[in-house]
């Protein structure tokens, strides 16, 4: 008995919209992106402490004093 | 010399010590006891539970610290990537902060009413944040947090034995038809098992409070471990320092089993060129 293999799904090849050029740019550039993304994520907290370095303690406890220091 | 004086002379003290009821206000009153701290250990409730939390604790961070730094290490070695060793360096960044810096800076960031996490991140979204910093939620956000930021030796480690293979090896694997995917999982990964290994048992050791006994608390030191910090409870707090001293022996043993098991099942899982024959 023959089976016949599921065909796989055939996507558009990009280079039919794009050169191969653009779309390694493209794929390159959204690649930094979600590290450098990645890495403002990591690095949060310490903009915080940097932040509330130059905070006095007044403004530290009030919740509705603005996020940079004044 | 420094070794010796300074690390190997007080930990022999602190075994020496702990066959004793050191009671560090009444120095002269101390008496040799033999193995009763031991024995008090199994009567100590506090004992099974902070190693109950400790364990439980490790096999939480430790998976997500090698995860996150076979994860971090694989971005960071692509060429593809933009100032890649400035970005190598921010990364590790975090781990250079001294821990009490890192423990005060977690609880003004989940600080329920002024800190960053519910202002900046929570609110938006339209979540609510944690009405307490000590709460379990909190608590188990920083732990998990402070593990990730505690990733840069393990990650540098899994970096460099990524950059160290030949790249005949993927280049063959690509000849052969194996994607991006397959070649990490079953080139890349299986090649740099060494490094893997080496970094899992830095990383199981520093979670369990590291090796060093007696000149640290979890306090002072990168470890959240709670036997630890019961350690340093008893020691400065109780200020008993026999058992204090006989309780990061019987810790040490345990860290100590653990690590040789580990090295035991290495022959299993861990690649190693030189013994293939």
């Amino acid at each position: 008995m023959q089976t016949s293999l599921p065909s796989a799904r055939k996507w558009p090849a990009p280079q039919k919209f794009l050169s191969l050029r653009s779309w390694e740019a493209i794929g390159t550039g959204l690649f930094n992106l979600f590290v450098f993304g990645l890495l403002a994520i990591y690095l949060f907290p310490i903009l915080y402490m940097v932040f509330t370095a130059f905070m006095n303690s007044q403004q530290l406890l009030d919740s509705k004093s603005p996020l940079y220091p004044s | 010399m420094g070794l010796i004086f300074f690390k190997l002379l007080p930990i022999l003290g602190s075994l020496g010590i702990s066959f004793t009821n050191f009671y560090m206000l009444e120095p002269a009153k101390t008496a040799f006891i033999g193995l009763r701290n031991y024995v008090e250990q199994l009567h100590d409730e506090a004992v099974g539970y902070v190693l109950f939390e400790t364990i439980g604790l490790a096999l939480f961070t430790v998976p997500l610290q090698l995860g996150a730094s076979i994860f971090l290490a694989a971005l960071l070695s692509s060429p593809r990537l933009v100032g890649r060793t400035a970005l190598r360096t921010l990364f590790f960044l975090p781990r250079i902060i001294p821990s009490v810096a890192v423990l005060f800076m977690w609880l003004g960031f989940v600080n329920p009413s002024s800190g960053w996490l519910n202002r900046l991140i929570l609110a938006p979204l339209g979540l609510t944040g944690f009405n307490d910093v000590y709460s379990e939620g909190a608590t188990a956000l920083l732990f998990a947090f402070s593990s990730l930021w505690s990733i840069g030796p393990g990650m540098l480690i899994v970096l460099g034995a990524m950059q160290g293979l030949p790249h005949e090896i993927q280049e063959a694997a690509r000849v052969d038809g194996a994607g991006p995917m397959l070649r990490f999982f079953s080139v890349t990964l299986p090649l740099i098992s060494p490094a893997l290994f080496f970094a899992l048992t830095i990383n199981l050791i520093a979670e369990f409070g590291g090796v060093v006994l007696f000149d640290r608390g979890n306090t002072f030191s990168a470890s959240n471990s709670p036997f630890d910090g019961y350690v340093t409870q008893v020691m400065f707090h109780q200020f008993q320092l026999g058992y204090a001293s006989s309780l990061a022996w019987t810790f040490f043993i345990l860290v100590m089993i653990l690590t040789i098991f580990l090295f035991s099942t290495s022959s299993r899982w861990v690649y190693y060129p030189d013994r293939e024959r």
